[in-house]
């Protein structure tokens, strides 16, 4: 039996505790947000932040996360209101979509970091992958997130 | 087609639509009623209002479930937001619709719109007959209809009950251009909303009552058979169930993923047969053996014999690898199958070709199977191939329960149907100007008889039999040709050797060749095609043309290109500052390509030093027809640009002992975000039909980038991908 917090909550699995976060979350919580795109950790789609660290949850067996906070993008925010979200939308980023979760936290937790991250801090913080290209606009909604949530009253525009 | 007014109970529950409203669809094909099946719901309006398409086309990723709401909405004058699209299941023995050749937009473009003028006049009426006002006087806008003179309104909603007793309206006129309000604009997709918060439900995530799940294990050898396993083992291992056959392999069944995955280690299967000598360096030598002597015709205009005769004569060899697509979501499928009915929820580009190969494999009717075609990571056509699928529904019915098969990304890079490799010679007889007056090309690669899927194959081996013997080496020769399903000839030609004229050039004589270099491995579709390998060796070709008559490539190319194509080459050349000079070690190529009826033209420039190539910026100008949203095509240009760009540098499936060497994504390396170069897009202002957009993107970019390398650094890379060729020096 394993014990993990996910978005705020805590979850008792029946599981290995060496099954994968990844499959945790999807098989056993429901969390099929979170994607399955390689298994080895380089392709991103599987990305969640343990303690607010974006971390490849594919390559962390589950059975070691007693105590830590994980976040998928089932938790970033109760109604896409996220400035990453928002930005993700105007920017109108996702194509298949299926890479954009990983995506999204990964940007996020850059920006918790970095709050206005240049672009080759860009290049070094987003190594997911994405077969359909999305890269430029995920490049631009960054920066456009980095501006909304620069604004004094974290109240951007819709 | 024929609009038809469906909104008695029978067909609104058979739509799974509850309540009442105004049900607009159509009737199937004559095939389809042959099949027991009527008719196909299409537009729903509630009481509440609310709008829902019914869509049989795919969502994959190139936005075609809002363009299609697009068409619809234009008409039927309603508020953008308050549309839903659903796909519809592919039942009753219905014939499917398939995604792909960038055609989903082309062939509904006017049924849609249609669609939604019938349902705009069925409310109108509605409105005219509560108020008992002319109808002239009544306009419907933003979801409502108007009475002119007294500014009365009726919401939609209001008026659906009493529209759904009206006939459909015989005659309707669609509006003209000016008087569009959606077609045209960059409206914000509805299906992204669901892509940013992990609500989107795709394959992967489809979730059945009492669902097992498994992981397969195929022959890494193509055409090899299971030996031995250890099945003992693997079902001695926590949770898992069965152990069960599938074609070629066994599947692992367990009740959760990593289960079923633990339990495939420990399976230690063992497979033989098939072709185990099959190796690509060796493939290489034969596909350019065979360019040695000549080869079948496939096209040939005016006396090309003639047109060499006493020229200047330039030729060149190029040759292009096997390619995987690589979705990102790799295959997968849920399948329930029951007695005497089979339900399947696939991410599939071809539910009806799905359904057909799964009846049969489970040994059912096709009436008795349901497809539910799910959203998809990624499509570009691999999801055409109904493998897994077949996988999936003889694990569900061995094991009696519902069963989810997923694929390990090895899987799916080591058992795609790849997009052929082949080589080709092309040869140019120049007049004394310097122009082409003949131009030859004579590509060799496999015949995909052996790896086509299996719906084709059966053709290929009833005409085989008909015809008393193989249809190979002669490709196709004419008689026979005539004779083939259009289909089948476009699917042979076209996946390898095209079936047109090389090039769309106003040259006076052209040929085209084939000759087989006979391979066992798999090959299908691939983004855009034939035409990733063939805009490669023609538009590569037409720049050495221009640097073997000491021209500039642009000015050679628009000497000979069509008013249309010629109108994309100069927009090309203005939005990329075509002449301004560049740096030592930067350079510049461009390629000019027309598919599925639109014309691209790709500008790259590019910095080279020693072996490494970094793309810096791409133009691209796109005539597609009229646009029905500019940013979805901004969007298809730049996901096409990156996915031609990945396979020209770095794309490369290689086997050796008759199996794929690589597996995963650290040897089968997509590009990433800080390799992604800037991308332009232009939209040209475009008359006539819209055109394809998710795949003419892709062709021109390999050219263009290679045509740069030269520019840069002088040296002509002639195989593919470009980055392993830089290394070698013997290459090119
Ligand atoms: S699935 Fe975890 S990095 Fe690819
Ligand atoms: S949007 Fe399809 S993989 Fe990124």
């Amino acid at each position: 039996m394993l014990e993990l917090e996910v978005n705020g909550r805590l979850f008792r699995v029946e599981a290995g505790p060496d099954t994968p976060l990844l499959w945790v979350l999807r098989d056993h919580l429901g969390l099929t947000g979170t994607k399955f795109g390689c298994g080895i950790g380089v392709c991103g789609s599987c990305t969640v932040h343990l303690d607010g660290v974006p971390t490849r949850s594919c390559q962390v067996p589950a059975g070691r996360l007693g105590g830590v906070a994980i976040k998928t993008i089932e938790g970033l925010s109760p109604d896409r209101s996220h400035p990453v979200q928002r930005a993700w939308i105007a920017e109108q980023v996702p194509q298949c979509g299926y890479c954009q979760a990983g995506m999204i936290m990964t940007a996020t937790a850059l920006l918790e970091r970095n709050p206005s991250p240049a672009d080759d801090e860009i290049d070094r913080a987003m190594t997911n992958l994405c077969r359909c290209g999305s890269y430029p606009r995920v490049r631009r909604a960054i920066h456009v997130a980095s501006g909304e949530m620069k604004k004094p009253h974290g109240d951007p525009e819709p | 087609m024929a609009i038809l007014n469906l909104s008695r109970r029978e067909f609104l529950q058979a739509s799974g639509i509850l309540g009442t409203g105004l049900l607009l669809g159509w009737r199937a094909s004559a095939a389809g009623l042959r099949n027991g099946a009527a008719v196909s719901p299409l537009v729903h309006i509630g009481s509440d209002g609310g709008v829902t398409l019914f869509v049989e086309r795919a969502e994959m990723g190139q936005g075609v479930h809002s363009g299609l709401a697009q068409l619809v909405a234009e008409e039927l004058e309603i508020d953008w937001s308050r549309v839903r699209v659903e796909n519809r299941a592919l039942d009753g023995g219905r014939p499917g619709v398939t995604t792909g050749g960038s055609s989903s937009v082309r062939q509904e473009w006017e049924p849609m719109q249609r669609a939604g003028a019938a349902a705009r006049e069925m409310l109108v009426r509605a409105a005219s007959l509560t108020w008992k006002a002319p109808p002239e006087e009544c306009r419907a806008s933003g979801g409502e209809v108007v009475h002119g003179p007294s500014s009365r309104r009726l919401g939609y909603g209001e008026l659906a009950a009493r529209a759904s007793e009206l006939p459909v309206p015989q005659s309707l006129e669609l509006k003209p251009a000016h008087e569009r309000h959606l077609i045209g604009r960059s409206v914000t997709r509805l299906d992204l909303p669901a892509k940013v918060d992990g609500t989107a439900r795709y394959g992967m995530d489809v979730k059945v009552e009492g669902m097992l799940y498994a992981v397969p294990s195929m022959s890494p050898v193509f055409g090899g058979e299971l030996v031995s396993a250890d099945t003992a083992a693997a079902l001695a291992r926590p949770g898992v169930r069965h152990v069960v056959e599938i074609p070629n392999g066994l599947a692992v069944v367990a009740d959760h993923y990593w289960q079923a995955r633990k339990g495939l280690e420990a399976l230690q299967p063992r497979f033989a047969g098939g072709d185990t000598e099959f190796d690509s360096r060796g493939y290489s030598l034969r596909m350019r053996k065979a360019l040695d002597t000549p080869g079948v015709p496939v096209f040939e205009q005016g006396n090309v014999e003639e047109a060499f005769a006493g020229a200047r004569v330039v030729e060149a060899r190029y040759e292009v690898p096997y390619l995987a697509q690589a979705c990102m979501e790799p295959m997968n499928c849920t399948a329930s199958v029951a007695k005497d009915r089979c339900e399947v929820w696939a991410p599939t580009q071809g539910p009806g070709r799905l359904r057909d190969a799964v009846a049969e494999a489970v040994g059912l009717p096709v009436q008795g199977i349901t497809v539910h075609t799910t959203l998809m990571g990624g499509g570009f056509g691999r999801r055409f191939e109904p493998d897994f699928a077949i996988q999936a529904a003889l694990a569900s019915q061995a094991v009696g329960r519902p069963v989810k098969l997923i694929w390990s990304r090895e899987d799916d890079t080591r058992h795609a149907y790849y997009r052929p490799a082949c080589a080709a010679e092309l040869r140019a007889a120049l007049d004394a100007d310097g122009r082409p007056r003949g131009l030859s090309q004579h590509v060799a690669g496999p015949w995909p008889r052996r790896g086509l899927p299996g719906w084709l194959r059966a053709w290929v081996g009833d005409l085989e039999k008909e015809l008393g013997g193989p249809l190979v080496p002669d490709f196709v020769p004419r008689a026979i040709s005539s004779r083939l399903p259009p289909l089948l000839t476009r699917g042979v030609a076209g996946i390898v050797a095209g079936g047109g004229p090389p090039t769309g050039y106003s040259i006076p004589t052209q040929r085209s060749e084939y000759s087989l270099a006979d391979s066992g491995v798999p090959i299908g579709w691939w983004r855009s095609v034939a035409a990733s390998q063939l805009a490669f060796f023609t538009e590569c070709f037409v720049d050495e043309l221009a640097a073997a008559t000491g021209s500039d490539p642009y000015a050679y190319r628009h000497a000979l290109a069509s008013p249309k194509q010629r109108r994309v080459l100069e927009a090309a050349a203005a939005l990329s500052d075509w002449r301004r000079p560049l740096p030592a070690g930067r350079g510049r190529g461009m390629a000019l390509y027309s598919s599925f009826g639109t014309t691209v033209c790709q500008v790259v420039e590019l910095a080279s030093a020693g072996d490494s190539i970094s793309v810096e910026h791409v133009y691209c100008t796109v005539d597609c027809g009229q646009v029905l949203n500019p940013d979805s095509v901004e969007a298809q240009m730049e996901g096409s640009i990156l996915f031609g760009l990945t396979a020209a540098l770095r794309g490369e499936i290689t086997l050796r002992d008759g199996q794929v060497e690589q597996g995963n994504f650290h040897d089968y390396p997509l590009l990433g975000l800080a390799e992604a170069p800037q991308i332009t897009v232009e939209l040209l202002e475009g008359e006539g039909p819209p055109q394809g957009i998710g795949e003419p993107g892709t062709p021109p970019i390999a050219p263009a980038v290679t045509n740069a390398l030269y520019a840069a650094t002088g040296r002509r890379i002639r195989t593919l991908p470009l980055e392993r060729h830089l290394r070698e020096p013997s290459s090119g």
